[in-house]
Order: structure tokens, then C-alpha cells, then sequence
């Protein structure tokens, strides 16, 4: 469903970020990305929502290439992102950032009513706060309000850049429990991920980035307990620095 | 009392272009935060155009005042082209080189104005012409339209800010341009229509006062810093904020000159210029703070 | 490499100057000769030149906009006017007292606007330019209104009569000269590096010892004092004022003035104002034309030229050096010691407590690292000791004091320096520059201080050129010779995050912090850099660094402290941290 091919991006003036990422995620599965900060998974996203450009390689969605498609129309191609840090519409209502996530269907208002109902069946806490500010929400009431909006559109693809940030583990848990529903109901996920253990209980695949390679793909249990997860982690088990190796 | 509400009124009608103005401010600051100092020709340009498609070519004003809408939307739309042409739509230009450009633009649309309409100033027909009395003081028509055009434009964008598809993405483009784009929106032709939409109604207010005040083509920057004024009085809540303060900014523009000679004239010029200052140090968003 | 006299640097930068001075009788007996419209053309250029040159020490070296430097102008001119029509004085004293009441009224009202930020600066002195200019218009009596005021006289200077075009040129350009020679020297000086510092990001000129609000307050009321002379001397050269000189008119070209010959360079303000006055005045459609000229060219500057024709005359940088050997670093002992204490560290975002009570304590003299997971609170808990974020409650103790509601650059003047997550270097300065405001250890910005800078003797001089050797001994330290003249955009990333722990590392600091020390490098790159801190914890320096690289963290650490949800989870040698099953959990997974 999305395909990259040997992706070069980097910001600027600095060299590249990512160096020659290549993976696939095929349809009705969740794929993590694993790496701690720095690694590149945030550019990573930026550079499949089209807010920076590639410098080398190619990106494909359902066989349709992304080159020069901009990040309006991606998401209109149902390649959506729920960004880091949430990133809601503070000064606005629940219920209007949501409205907002429909924008591409305005004209059907049917269908408008369709998606809220749906998404304040997955997160009951909306529609209790629907009049409220966006901004006074809690955290978690945050991020579950992030992952609605941009299920309003009727996405085909989701993206999710660090959900469980700076959030309680047990408030992390009911999101992930919802993120496992989305799959079922048809969305493939992409998951970019700090919390590697829950991030892998979840997913369907992980692969884990480090200085903006993939340094390793697989699943479950085998990834989980690597020792390139832990040495992306922790740094390597060895005794003598690196430099020693030389 | 008659001079009072003589004043009162008069002071009501000036606030009700003064309102225009800030609300054509709003809407672009809104949608790209960006200051259009420039914002000042618009309203110009409408008063200018105004005259010569109703006077020169003698159109009927029924035909000429959407004609001037249309005519300085288009500049509104060209204005954004050029102050974004190099930049993606979610990363606004620096503020400095906004305000920088806007100025250099306002500076060049003098220079059309006078080329265009001559050094002189010049009236447009009214609208409405004539006059009526209320409670012994004298109301012109032109007025009335004036204040009920600011009530309207007001009460309307109100209305598309908050139950408008065009207006919502508007507001999510001013807060967060790069989520903005990641919901579907093309925040590049949401800054442009805000652009549209306040030159519009600077054209509005233009045509509307160009009857009542003599115009000439210096007048640009005069009108920008009224509506400054208005916007920064009032608070950049999206609509309340421009309306109250433009119509502040009138009553007490007017109730200042009930001075007796020059210390009212004197007033009338420092008090509003002293008040901006006050509330830049002590509340900078303004009387009506945003609902943040 | 030789060290040059300080009087040899004075008589080298300055020759232009003597020559001038040497040529200055010939060129009077040429000027008699002169037909009036080109030294009248000579005495304009003059006195505006010496109007935006103000303007150009206020955004071009401090990047403050001012949309009301006409109204110092207008001061400066009505001010000598009202003075001798109302009460008789002569028109140097009413200059002086313009003057004066200008440089106060730019102080106090800087000290308000000032600490707006751009946008609201620009607005707040818009007013006042407007205030004056209406002020002006309004109040007949004294000023005459819109008919403008008259019958200011020449005065005489020290028996020679100024009523003769030539006197009056050769004053009104000695005046411009020795002002161009202040403003010149300023901008060459630490406190003109300390302005463009300023310019460039302020948060992080303050966390390198600059007083910034002092500074601002100082080169404003510096500008005002240039438009208040300009003023002046424009009353009594047209003898005749009146109010459209000084409107928003005027102010746009003044603007324009400073954009066409380029901003930031002083000079330019020369060739701007040149050009303009050669303009023709016009009248009837052709005033349009110019007006229509004016704006068209303003706007292609800003999209063309932004940094105007003297951008077109910028010298070439020297050659650069063969790469060398490594150098030894050239740190010094720190004067106080670097010991930190933290209690209690609390402060929230919004509805999230990013530090949760934090507590710890780092000797003097040793390395600590922290470490945590994405969003646990290590860069706020660096902002909070270094004052760039102050903490909502609790308490941190350094240099044997308690600091938490110092200002940042307060608390770098104690010895405290520290690099950003996301390298903060100052784009207006090259890479050498750079890292003399380090060594240059902060600048207080008082007034004493620019006017040594205005007027500098050949110890400055020579302090300067200490200063500058000092910087190119860091960066031959770290093979960066090469890259010393050049701006800081055209450096790699490990190269710019080098030059950021060189600025930090020179000024001698006690106790260093580094947001994300080596993120983004390389590993020859991380090499250098845990040498480098190797080398300055030799030398006594007290470091605490922020860091995700594991690798790193182990190998460079004394003690590791580990944070999650703004909580310390850890604290103890690397080993212990490593081995420790909470932070195995708080990293890969809960």
C-alpha cells in the first residue's frame, strides 16, 4: 500500500536525516517504527505527508507515486497523519476540530454525521467535552481527539507520530487498544514509537531506526528481545568504547 | 446635548468605517498572520474607483459598487501572490519582510493613485445622498449606510468564521498552517480568499466614505493607521474585537474635539496614538481578548 | 603570529580618515568655486546620511525596526526652532537641549516598547512617530501648524558666519564624518558585535552573558541622539520647517534610503541617501512618476537586494589556511566553581507537568549526563537552571547562590554557559565573531561601554586583536581554521555544533551545559567532542549534558541521572544506571 524506495531527506543546511530508508506497509497491518530521538522517525512521517521534500528515492501509495503531490492532497488520497505532540486547534471546539478533520467531505453532510457518530463511539470523552475548547482538554483527551479528527476523513492509511508522549501508561493502553481497532476496521497504520515494548505488543511489524537507517525488521517476540533494539536503546553491551575498536 | 449627540452619531459613522478597516485587518491576520499595512490602499483604491466608475463613467451605483469590490479583491489576490510566492504555504514569511513589503506596496499604490486620480482631492457621489434629523441633530443618510454596513459585514463574518467551511479553515490556517494542510486544507488559496475578502471590504469602506471625506492619494497610510488603531483597541477577537474598536476609536476620536479649539484637535490626534501605546505595554491583546 | 601595536591599528583603520582631514583646506577652496545646486545637494546628503545612519545602528546592527525615527527628527528640528522663536536661544543651545530631550524620551519609552516583541515594537514607536508628527500639526501656536515654522538663523561657529553655503557644507560634513567615524567604530566594536548578536537570537545572545534589554535601550536612544543632530542641522540649513517633512512620508524614505544602500553596513546609508537626493524634485505628474519609482524600486530591493548595493562591494575573505594539526585547547582555569544543586524542580505546560519535583546535585569538577526518554523534561530542566525558563517552584543553587529568578544572561555572567538542542549560533556574525563573544565572556551594554567603543584607544584596539586570536586559537584546536571568516550558514552540521561548544567553552565557564550534545554527529565527530570535554573538565569545568547516544553517555560520564515523566528515576555511576531494571523499563516500555 505505501512503498518507500531508498529515501534521502535532511533539513536545509545539516546532511541528510534519513539515509536510503526503504520498507513497505501493505494493507490492514500495523507497522511500528522503533528508534529513539534523533533517528529520523519524525522526518520520516514529514517526508510521507509531503511537509518536506525528498532528496533522493521514491514514495508510492496504492501505485500511485507521490512526487510533487502536495501535503492537501495526500491527505484528500487518504494518507493521513496525526502529527506530534497532537497539534489540535486550540482556540477551537471539540466538536469543530473534528468538523475540521471532515473538511474534505463537506459537502456530504450525511456522511459528516456518520463519521462523528463513529468516532464518538471509539472515545465517548468527545462527545461529552464537545463544546469545550480544545486547548483545556487533558493530554489524553488530547491525543484521542488528535486520532479522531483524522479519522473523519474516512482515512485509508494512518500515520501516528509519538501517541503515547508525555501521556499516563494506563491512558497509553486505551489508545492502543483503539489503535488496534482501526486496523481491524480496515486503516493500515504506520506507528512511530518511543515505547518500543507496547509499540511491538501491538504491531504487526516493527522496524528500528538508527541514524536514519533501518538497522532491522521483523516481529514479536524476536524483536522485542534483539540486541539491536536494546543497543538502539542503551548503546552496545561492549565493555570498550567504540573508538578502540578502530 | 444636541452637539452631544451630534457628536455621538457622527462619532458612531466614522467608528463604522474605522470597524471596516480593522475588520479587513482581521481577516488577513486571521488566516496568515500577517500585518497588511498595505491594507490602507484598498481602502483608497474603493473610494477612488468608486468615483470614477459612478462619476466619470457615470454607471449607476447599483452596478458600480460591485464592480470596485470585485475590481480590488483582484489586487487583494495579487498583493498575497506576491508577498508569498516564494515561500510553502505552511511556513509564513518573517515578519519582518511582511512588514517591509506591505510598506514598500503601500508606498507604490501612492504613487498609482496619483497618476491614476491626480494630486487633488476628490469626493465620490454618495450613496444615499441627503440628510434627516434625530432628536434635533443632523444624520446624513451616508452615515447610516456606514454604520450599518460595519454591523453587517460584522455580523456576517461572524457567521462564516463560525458556521462556514471556508471561514473554519481560516481559522485552523491562523493557528497551525502545517496541521492545517496535513487535514486536507489548501492553505495557500485559504490565505489568498482572506486576502480577497479584506480587500473587499476595504474597498467597501472606501466607497462608503469617499462621499462624506475628501480623498487624495496620500490618504492610503492615513486609513492603514486608523485601522491599527481599531484592531489593536479592540483585540483580535476575530470580529467583536475590530467593531468595538473601531467604533471606540470614533466616539472618542469625536468626543475629544468637543474641546474647545486647538486643545481638541490636539487631543483627538494624541489620545488614540497614547491609548495604542498603553495597551501594547499593559494588554496587548487588546480590550476584548481573544477566547483563548 | 605577530602581535600588532595598538597604535598601529589605530593609524592602519583610521588612515582614510587622516587623509581626509589632510585634504580638507584644498577641498574647501574647491567648494567655493561649486555652483549651489550640487553643494546643496552635498549639505542634504549630509544631513540625511546622518539620519539613517541612525536608523541603520538601530536594525541594521540590532535588528530593531523603529516605524518613528521621524519623530526624533521632528524634535531635533522643531525643537531648535521653537527655542529661538519663543525664547531667543541660539540655535546650539536649542540643539543641545534637543538632544537631551530626545536620548531621555528614547530611554524611557524604550524601556516600555522594547520589550514588546517585533511586531508590537514596531507598532508602539509607529505611534509615537505619528504622535509627534500630529503634535506637530495640530498645535499652531507654538510649532505654526501646517504653514510650518520659520526664520531659523545660521549661527555663528566661533566667528566664522555659517550663512555662507561653503562654511555650512564643510561643518555639515565634518559632523556626518566624525558621526560616520562613531557609528563605524561602534559596529566593529564588541558592543556592535554584542547588537548583531542580538539581532540574531536574542535568547541565545543572553544565555552568552548579554545584557539584551540594556543594550536595546542604549543603541535606541543612540539612534535617536543621530536623528535628533540630523534634525538639527536640517532646521538651520532651510531655516524654514514644516510638518509634511516629517510624516509616515518621510519615514518611507528614510527606509528606502537604508534598503537601497544596504542595511547593516553603515555606509550604505551613504549611497542610499545619494542616490535619492539626486532625484530630481518634481512637480506635477512627474511627483507621481517618483513616487511610483520610489515604491517599485523599495520592493525590488526587499525581493532582489535585501541587503542593498553595498552587499555589491563586499570584500573577498582571505584565502583560507591548509588544514593543520590539531592544537592544543587553549582553556583556562574557570574563576569560580562549577557545583550545582537543584531542589525540587517543579513546572508545568499547559494541563502537563514536565518537571515533577527534580532533585540532584553535581560536584564541581565533574561530568554528569541526563538522560531520559522523548518529552521526560531534560531540555526544561535546562532552560530552568540556565534562566532562559524559570521553574515555577523550587530551587537551584550555583556559584554558591541561589539563581532561579536570575535572568538568563545574569546567571551566564556567574559563569554559566550552555549550547541549544538546536544550535543557536548568531547568523549575522561569521564563525570567528562567533566565538569571540565567548571569549569576549558576555557584555554589559552600558553606556560607558559604547562610548569607549565609539571612541576606541589603541588598548581596545589591541584587546580586540587579543580577543581575535584568542577565538582562531579554539577553532585551530579543532581544525576549524579554515572555516573562521566565513558565515556560519556555510558550515556543516558537526561543524556548527562544534563552533556553538567552541562560543560556549570559550568564555571559561564553570559550569557547562549541553542540550543534545552530540546529536546529529558523526562518530569522528563524537570523538572530537568527547575529547573536547575531556580536555575542558581537565582544565576545572563542571559539565552537564543532555544526550540520547548511549554509547556516548557511558563512555563520557562520572555519574548518569536518569528522568521519566519529569521524575528522577536514577541517579549513580553509568554502570549502575545501565544495569538499573526501572530504566531498562522507562526506555523500551512500560
Amino acid at each position: 500500500m505505501l512503498i518507500l524506495d531508498n529515501v534521502w531527506a535532511g533539513y536545509d543546511d545539516a546532511p541528510p536525516v534519513l539515509k536510503g530508508v526503504s520498507f513497505a506497509v501493505d494493507a490492514l497491518e500495523i507497522v511500528a517504527v522503533l528508534g529513539v530521538n534523533g533517528a529520523g522517525k519524525s522526518t520520516l512521517l514529514r517526508v510521507i505527508s509531503g511537509l518536506l521534500p525528498l532528496a533522493r528515492g521514491s514514495i508510492t501509495f496504492e501505485g500511485r507515486s507521490l512526487a510533487g503531490v502536495a501535503p492537501h492532497r495526500r491527505t484528500a488520497l487518504g494518507l493521513v497523519q496525526v502529527p506530534e505532540g497532537r497539534q489540535i486547534l486550540a482556540g477551537m471546539t471539540v466538536e469543530e476540530n473534528l468538523l475540521l478533520g471532515g473538511y474534505l467531505r463537506r459537502g456530504d453532510r450525511t456522511a459528516l454525521q456518520g463519521a462523528t457518530d463513529h468516532v464518538h463511539e471509539l472515545f465517548p470523552i468527545l462527545r461529552e467535552r464537545r463544546s469545550q475548547a480544545a486547548g483545556s482538554l487533558s493530554g489524553g483527551e488530547q491525543q484521542m481527539l488528535a486520532i479522531g479528527r483524522a479519522l473523519m476523513s474516512k482515512p485509508r492509511f494512518m500515520m501516528l507520530d509519538e501517541p503515547s508522549l508525555g501521556l499516563a501508561p494506563i491512558i497509553v493502553k486505551q489508545i492502543f487498544e483503539v489503535i488496534g481497532r482501526l486496523r481491524d476496521q480496515g486503516i493500515s497504520i504506520l506507528l512511530v514509537e518511543q515505547n518500543a515494548k507496547k509499540a511491538i505488543e501491538l504491531a504487526d511489524r516493527g522496524l528500528v531506526l538508527r541514524g536514519g537507517e533501518v538497522v532491522l525488521s521483523g516481529a514479536g517476540a524476536d524483536l522485542w528481545q534483539s540486541e539491536e533494539v536494546k543497543a538502539a536503546y542503551l548503546g552496545t553491551i561492549d565493555v570498550f568504547p567504540k573508538e578502540q575498536q578502530r | 446635548m444636541e452637539q452631544f449627540l451630534q457628536v455621538v452619531f457622527t462619532g458612531l459613522s466614522q467608528g463604522g468605517i474605522y470597524a471596516l478597516i480593522a475588520l479587513g485587518f482581521s481577516l488577513v491576520m486571521m488566516a496568515t498572520r500577517i500585518l497588511n499595512l498595505a491594507h490602507g490602499s484598498c481602502v483608497l483604491f474603493g473610494g477612488f474607483l468608486f468615483l470614477t466608475f459612478a462619476e466619470t463613467w457615470g454607471w449607476h451605483a447599483a452596478l458600480a459598487a460591485p464592480a470596485v469590490l470585485v475590481a480590488i479583491a483582484l489586487l487583494g489576490f495579487a498583493t498575497e501572490r506576491l508577498l508569498n510566492f516564494r515561500v510553502r504555504p505552511w511556513q509564513p514569511v518573517s515578519l519582518d519582510t511582511a512588514v517591509l513589503t506591505t510598506l514598500a506596496l503601500l508606498v507604490l499604490f501612492e504613487g498609482v493613485a496619483f497618476l491614476a486620480w491626480g494630486p487633488d482631492p476628490r469626493r465620490a457621489p454618495a450613496i444615499h445622498p441627503g440628510v434627516f434629523t434625530l432628536f434635533g441633530a443632523v444624520v446624513m443618510w451616508q452615515a447610516v449606510w456606514m454604520l450599518a454596513a460595519a454591523l453587517a459585514i460584522a455580523l456576517g463574518l461572524h457567521f462564516f468564521f463560525r458556521y462556514s467551511w471556508s471561514g473554519r479553515a481560516m481559522r485552523a490556517c491562523a493557528e497551525n498552517p502545517a496541521t492545517a494542510c496535513l487535514l486536507g486544507i489548501n492553505a495557500r488559496r485559504i490565505g489568498a480568499a482572506a486576502f480577497m475578502l479584506s480587500a473587499a471590504v476595504g474597498a467597501l469602506a472606501g466607497l462608503l466614505v469617499s462621499p462624506v471625506t475628501w480623498i487624495d492619494y496620500q490618504m492610503g497610510g492615513f486609513f492603514m493607521l486608523k485601522g491599527v488603531l481599531a484592531y489593536l483597541i479592540g483585540g483580535e477577537e476575530e470580529v467583536a474585537g475590530p467593531l468595538a474598536g473601531g467604533l471606540l476609536l470614533g466616539l472618542l476620536e469625536n468626543l475629544l474635539l468637543l474641546f474647545p479649539g486647538m486643545t481638541g484637535g490636539l487631543l483627538k490626534q494624541v489620545v488614540p496614538m497614547a491609548a495604542l501605546i498603553a495597551i501594547l505595554v499593559f494588554r496587548p491583546q487588546g480590550i476584548f481578548a481573544a477566547r483563548r | 603570529m605577530t602581535e600588532q601595536s595598538g597604535w598601529a591599528l589605530l593609524l592602519r583603520r583610521n588612515l582614510a580618515f587622516f587623509v581626509v582631514l589632510v585634504a580638507l583646506p584644498p577641498l574647501s577652496y574647491l567648494l567655493l568655486k561649486t555652483p549651489w545646486f550640487y553643494t546643496d545637494t552635498l549639505v542634504t546628503t549630509a544631513i540625511f546620511f546622518i539620519l539613517v545612519m541612525g536608523l541603520d545602528l538601530l536594525y541594521g546592527l540590532a535588528g530593531q525596526l523603529s516605524l518613528g525615527h521621524q519623530g526624533f527628527f521632528a524634535i531635533g528640528a522643531y525643537g531648535v526652532a521653537i527655542l529661538f522663536k519663543h525664547f531667543g536661544w541660539s540655535p546650539w543651545l536649542g540643539a543641545l537641549c534637543a538632544l537631551a530631550l530626545n536620548m531621555v524620551l528614547a530611554l524611557g519609552f524604550g524601556r516600555i516598547v522594547l520589550r514588546l516583541t517585533g511586531l508590537y515594537f514596531m507598532l508602539g514607536t509607529l505611534a509615537l512617530g505619528i504622535m509627534v508628527h500630529a503634535i506637530i500639526t495640530v498645535w499652531s501656536p507654538v510649532t505654526g501648524g501646517d504653514a510650518g515654522l520659520g526664520g531659523v538663523p545660521r549661527p555663528a561657529f566661533f566667528g566664522i558666519a555659517l550663512s555662507s553655503q561653503t562654511a555650512f557644507t564643510v561643518l555639515v560634513w565634518i559632523v556626518a564624518a566624525v558621526l560616520f567615524w562613531f557609528a563605524l567604530n561602534l559596529s566593529r566594536s564588541r558592543v556592535g558585535r554584542a547588537l548583531r548578536a542580538i539581532r540574531s537570537d536574542e535568547v541565545s545572545a543572553a544565555a552568552n552573558g548579554i545584557d539584551v534589554m540594556r543594550l536595546k535601550a542604549n543603541v535606541f536612544a543612540l539612534s535617536a541622539a543621530y536623528a535628533s543632530i540630523a534634525g538639527s542641522l536640517f532646521a538651520v540649513y532651510f531655516g524654514a520647517l514644516h510638518p509634511e517633512s516629517f510624516s509616515l512620508s518621510a519615514l518611507l524614505e528614510m527606509l528606502l534610503m537604508l534598503f537601497l544602500g544596504g542595511e547593516g553596513s553603515i555606509w550604505g546609508g551613504l549611497i542610499g541617501t545619494f542616490v535619492l537626493r539626486l532625484l530630481p524634485e518634481v512637480s506635477g505628474p512627474l511627483h507621481g512618476y517618483k513616487i511610483l519609482f520610489s515604491g517599485l524600486v523599495f520592493t525590488l530591493i526587499l525581493f532582489l537586494f535585501p541587503k542593498g548595493l553595498a552587499a555589491l562591494f563586499r570584500r573577498k575573505k582571505p584565502a583560507p589556511l591548509l588544514q593543520t594539526e590539531a592544537g592544543a585547547l587553549p582553556a583556562a582555569a574557570p574563576d569560580a566553581s562549577g557545583g550545582l544543586r537543584v531542589n525540587d524542580a517543579v513546572r508545568s505546560f499547559g494541563g502537563l507537568r514536565a518537571l515533577d519535583g527534580v532533585s540532584f546535585e553535581l560536584a564541581s569538577g565533574r561530568i554528569k549526563s541526563l538522560i531520559g526518554p522523548n518529552g521526560a523534561g531534560k531540555t526544561t530542566l535546562l532552560n530552568a537552571i540556565s534562566g532562559v525558563h524559570p521553574l515555577e517552584s523550587g530551587r537551584v543553587e550555583f556559584a554558591g547562590r541561589p539563581v532561579e529568578r536570575l535572568r538568563s544572561d545574569e546567571i551566564a555572567r556567574l559563569g554559566l554557559r550552555r549550547t541549544f538542542q538546536n544550535i543557536r549560533l548568531f547568523s549575522e556574525l561569521n564563525v570567528v565573531e562567533n566565538v569571540m563573544v565567548g571569549c569576549d565572556k558576555g557584555s554589559e551594554g552600558s553606556l560607558m561601554e559604547f562610548v569607549r567603543a565609539a571612541l576606541p584607544t589603541p588598548g581596545a584596539l589591541s584587546r580586540e586583536r587579543r580577543l581575535e586570536h584568542e577565538a582562531r586559537r579554539w577553532l585551530h584546536a579543532v581544525r576549524l581554521d579554515a572555516a573562521a571568516d566565513q558565515p556560519v550558514s556555510a558550515l556543516a552540521y558537526g561543524h556548527r555544533k562544534l563552533v556553538e561548544l567552541l562560543r560556549a567553552a570559550s568564555a571559561g565557564p564553570a559550569l557547562l551545559l549541553l542540550d543534545e550534545a552530540a546529536a546529529g554527529l558523526n562518530n569522528a565527530e563524537k570523538q572530537d567532542f568527547k575529547r573536547l570535554i575531556r580536555d575542558l573538565r581537565e582544565a576545572g569545568t563542571t559539565v552537564l549534558l543532555v544526550e540520547h547516544d548511549m554509547d556516548f553517555v557511558m563512555d563520557i560520564s562520572d555519574e548518569v541521572i536518569v528522568v521519566n515523566f519529569g521524575r528522577k528515576i536514577a541517579d549513580g555511576s553509568p554502570e549502575a544506571v545501565r544495569g538499573n531494571p526501572q530504566v531498562l523499563e522507562a526506555y523500551l516500555g512500560v
